[in-house]
């Protein structure tokens, strides 16, 4: 009889009444497939694997991780707000040794969700693996978590809400910037001053297949993770590197997937994209959550798959082989000087941000505190097409008391002088978040 | 006059019902080795002084099918299965006769790679070879495409053996539980054909012209030509007959629990708007998840002849069940006997149970009456929790939009059926613990009987349009047909409501408006590229399960 190796949690949430717009690849069809396959293949009659119902994330739990300008209700829609508590509910699952393992099958997506949210970017609007993995500590106190992030495009959205933080490890297997949306993820992108080499960008070429991703999960990723000892990994399980993808140009199969979740090994994998509805997701979907449960996944392929169509030439390998000689170094031997600029006790840069999604330009000036004793607080101005100049401050787990003290002096006295449309403030010492009132 | 009938485990149970009154009851031992001759026991009991001929509709349920099942003296059964890619289909290998053949269908209903007739032909010789002669097929989403079913059939019939195809058996996905539901089907045909052939020559003996129907696990009622299809439908109808027939003494039409006593268990049902709750996907059948429709009934191992034991100081009540209690001359005390000492039940030799409660009295160094209470207080807290953790679990059921997911229609119980044996005496604490005014209806024993003639005939129809392909299909009916590209959802929910009106008619029942369900009712935008090129159509709809009201007599 057929049984799961360990036991599987899955939030299986497809949204059938939500879409982007009608034709978008973010529609209500999205999983309509992929539960076919589930019910047909009896997934979720198999011993050991449960299919649970998400929970409804507070608004306290978005703004945990994000600024979310002008407030967490003028940006999240119910969906949103389900999505991310479908990965909290998973977490749930785990963290109370309910199950071992979870896979939240939720829709929209969360990866180019930055701390700062104006609005939506490639589909995303709140970054649900933030959400869940800072839910995660709120009641469960520090963790060590790795992200590894295999949709095909740059998780800019979760390098940014990481950036700073040296307890994540976020790893982005995407294809290469210099041709796909969002045209970052680049290695030289590392992590914040204080988070340097917490932030491993791995760029592949387009056309990569099953084999150069698992040769990169053996010699780049793997090693690396051994080394970080995470308490918990994440897959941030985009499944756009499938070659029938309509938006990228890759050659993963599903089998590679499940392989690579074999490799992995993560406690909780998230849905990222995914837009080949038809062809890939019914059967990667499939793969990764028989991967999970430590089951034979051997005879799950695409109808169309043949392995010698979608070989990646010699030329790739090569080049793969040769980033995966380099990319270890980012990690193991982090550089130490980084884009920003060092001012006045202060690590600062300064950026521009567009949202695809929802034709937003967002201009910012990010000051990390140069603290000796902790990480230092973040202080984000940060306007848009959409909201006049607004601020961010955000006083992290462990954050030393003149730190606190400081970061909320500084707040209250921008609130006096009353120079920002909103004040957001994520205070993960005292608990408190959204709309700073002294 | 309507005859309803459970042919149960150790009792057979027989009510004559007219103008909506019980006007005869009988209870008579189960003959396992010969259920024609229970039938007629029970049918002559009721029918005592009347005219056979009056009697319009003869509702039976019986433990036939799982009893061949799980004695297996059941028949052996050619299962020949096509799968393609995706989960082993030898993990559900089942029975001495188990064949995949090469051949695959997407979820789409598209063929990926043609049944390998030369290798079918093969494994059926194979299995003539064997003796066998009863078969069934399945094919991974059949209920997309039932090409491969059809043919794999086609094969077979013609000589004098019997088919099941596993998409007439139902409109859901779930290749595993169709495969396990396909077989089952096949294993009991013969028999139960057989049966019933038995049973209407021992009614038209007796002077019973009535209709004979079968009583489903979803609580409804078949025709005697869907009965013969698919036998399967028949398991599990004692309890769902059980629930039905306290809906039928009571007609509840809101939120509400039904908590049938037995000897030795519980069985708790749920009704949403008065219509009990069904399995999600189907019940489980000798620990294998199957298709069939059943009422979602949690056992519990308490009832009145649960075993009374002191353990480490304190009271246990149950799970064993020894015998049954002193009242009735049984080894140990029991719940009843608690009841009987408290007043709350009189059942039997009262004496004895005080009696035979004076010993575990002596060693808690208490009272036989505080004793008592001990037990039914424990016996009550463990059924009311029960009934809490079986509700919350259906509010967990999960769902698939955001409406619903928000909307709050968490399932809230108002109100309490109480039947069985002990149910008078634990009912009235059972209210008091989970705040709801119990009703005990004054035929309780005979409940699952009055369900069985008063309930109606119950169908589920599915109906998927694909305006891509231009397709649309009724599995269960065997219905496929090209449609026009402008087909929509609500043509879909017409066409679906109409097909369940004729499938009703065929079986001689005109469907009224407040009978019907539509259970789910999708259209989902079609893309390629990025602009939109048709609709998938989802429409599933029933005819309730519900039961005429019955009037006390």
């Amino acid at each position: 009889m057929l049984r799961a190796e360990n036991s599987l949690g899955v939030v299986f949430f497809p949204a059938f009444d939500w879409a982007i717009s009608p034709t978008h690849p973010e529609r209500e069809e999205r999983l309509l497939y992929t539960l076919d396959q589930f019910l047909e293949e009896g997934v979720f009659d198999i011993p050991g694997i449960t299919e649970y119902k998400p929970e409804v994330a507070g608004y306290d739990d978005i703004e945990r991780v994000h600024f979310c300008f002008p407030g967490a209700d003028r940006v999240c829609t119910e969906s949103h707000l389900i999505s991310a508590g479908g990965a909290i509910r998973i977490a749930r699952l785990v963290m109370e040794g309910r199950e071992q393992r979870g896979f939240a099958l939720v829709r929209p997506p969360g990866h180019h969700a930055m701390k700062c949210v104006h609005g939506t970017r490639g589909f995303c609007t709140v970054n649900i693996e933030a959400v869940m993995v800072e839910w995660i500590r709120e009641h469960y106190g520090p963790k060590r978590v790795a992200v590894v992030d295999t949709d095909c495009h740059h998780g800019d959205g979760s390098q940014d809400v990481f950036w700073h933080d040296p307890d994540t490890l976020y790893i982005s297997l995407h294809q290469d910037g210099r041709t796909l949306y969002p045209g970052t993820g680049f290695p030289r992108e590392a992590g914040g001053p204080r988070a340097r080499g917490r932030n491993l960008n791995i760029p592949l070429p387009p056309n990569t297949s099953d084999e150069g991703m698992l040769m990169v999960m053996e010699r780049v990723v793997m090693p690396i993770l051994r080394d970080f000892k995470p308490d918990l990994i994440v897959n941030s399980a985009g499944q756009d590197n499938h070659y029938s993808d309509p938006i990228t140009n890759m050659n993963f199969s599903a089998s590679g997937y499940a392989r690579l979740n074999e490799m992995l090994k993560p406690d909780i994998a998230v849905l990222e994209g995914g837009y080949a509805i038809q062809g890939a997701l019914p059967y990667v979907n499939l793969g990764i959550t028989l991967a999970m449960a430590g089951m034979d996944y051997s005879r799950v392929r695409e109808p169309d798959f043949d392995p010698d169509r979608f070989r990646q030439s010699a030329k790739t390998s090569k080049y793969i082989a040769g980033l995966c000689d380099v990319l270890p170094g980012i990690y193991f031997e982090p550089e130490q000087n980084g884009e920003e600029i060092r001012e006045n006790g202060f690590f600062a840069r300064e950026r521009d941000i567009f949202y695809d999604t929802d034709s937003i330009s967002e201009h910012q000036v990010e000051k990390l505190r140069d603290c000796p004793n902790c990480r230092g607080y973040l202080w984000v101005q940060s306007g848009s097409s959409r909201n006049s100049l607004s601020l961010g401050v955000e006083i992290p787990v462990g954050a030393c008391p003149s730190c606190v003290r400081e970061a909320r002096d500084r707040a209250e006295e921008a609130k006096h002088k009353g120079t920002f449309q909103s004040i957001r403030m994520i205070d993960r010492v005292n608990g408190e978040y959204g709309e700073f009132c002294p | 006059m309507y005859i309803g009938m459970d042919v149960g485990g150790t009792h057979t149970d027989c009510v004559l019902v007219g103008d909506g009154r019980i006007l005869a009851s009988a209870k008579v031992q189960t003959f396992h080795d010969d259920l024609v001759r229970s039938v007629r026991t029970g049918l002559e009991s009721v029918l005592v002084g009347r005219d056979p001929g009056m009697v319009r509709r003869f509702n039976l349920s019986t433990t036939l099918t799982v009893n061949a099942l799980v004695t297996e003296t059941a028949e052996p059964v050619g299962m020949l299965v096509s799968a393609g890619p995706g989960i082993d289909p030898e993990a559900y290998r089942i029975g001495e006769h188990f064949f995949c053949i090469p051949g695959s269908i997407d979820h789409q209903g598209a063929e990926i790679a043609p049944l390998d007739i030369p290798f079918l032909k093969e494994r059926l010789a194979e299995c003539r070879s064997r003796g066998v002669t009863s078969f069934a097929v399945v094919s991974k989403f059949s209920i997309r495409n039932p090409e491969h079913e059809q043919r794999m059939a086609l094969r077979i019939e013609g000589e004098s053996e019997r088919v099941t195809m596993g998409h007439t058996l139902s409109g859901s996905f779930n290749f595993p539980r169709r495969i396990a539901t396909a077989y089952y089907n096949a294993a009991v045909q013969n028999l139960f054909v057989g049966f019933l052939g038995a049973v209407r020559s021992a009614m038209e003996e007796m002077g019973v012209v009535a209709e004979l129907n079968i009583l489903k696990g979803d609580g409804g009622t078949c025709g005697m030509q869907q009965a013969e299809a698919v036998p399967v439908q028949s398991v599990f109808s004692g309890p769902a007959a059980s629930v039905m027939g306290a809906l039928s003494l009571l007609c509840p039409d809101r939120d509400g629990v039904v908590v049938d006593i037995g000897g030795t268990t519980t069985d708790i049902a749920l009704l949403v708007g008065g219509t009990p709750l069904l399995e999600r996907h189907g019940i489980s059948l000798l620990g294998r998840p199957t298709l069939v429709r059943a009422l979602r009934v949690h056992s519990l191992a308490l009832g009145g002849d649960s075993e009374v034991r002191i353990e480490d100081g304190g009271i246990r009540v149950g799970p064993d069940r020894l015998g049954p209690c002193l009242a009735a001359g049984g080894p140990v005390p029991t719940l009843m006997d608690a009841l009987n000492v408290l007043g709350l039940c009189s059942y039997g030799e009262v004496a004895a149970s005080r009696h035979g409660l004076e010993i575990p009295a002596r060693e808690l160094k208490c009272g036989v009456e505080h004793l008592a209470r001990l037990v039914v207080d424990r016996a009550v807290q463990t059924i009311a929790r029960a009934v809490r953790e079986e509700i919350q679990a259906c509010n967990e059921t999960p769902v698939y939009t955001i409406h619903e997911l928000l909307a709050e229609t968490a399932l809230d119980p108002e109100q309490m059926v109480c039947i069985g044996g002990p149910a008078s005496g634990l009912a009235g604490e059972l209210g008091k613990v989970l705040d709801l005014a119990p009703v005990v209806p004054e035929h309780f024993a005979v409940a699952n009987a009055v369900g069985a003639a008063m309930t109606g005939t119950t169908m589920e129809v599915e109906l998927f349009a694909d305006t891509v392909r231009r397709r649309l299909h009724v599995p269960a009916l065997g219905v496929v047909r090209t449609i026009a590209a402008s087909y929509d959802l609500k043509r879909g929910r017409e066409e679906a409501v109409q097909y369940l009106h004729e499938e009703m008619a065929g079986q001689g029942v005109d469907l009224l408006p407040h009978e019907i369900q539509i259970l789910q009712a999708d259209s989902f935008t079609m893309v390629e590229g990025f602009s939109s090129v048709g609709r998938n159509i989802r429409v599933r709809c029933q005819r309730k399960p519900g039961v005429a009201r019955v009037v006390n007599a």
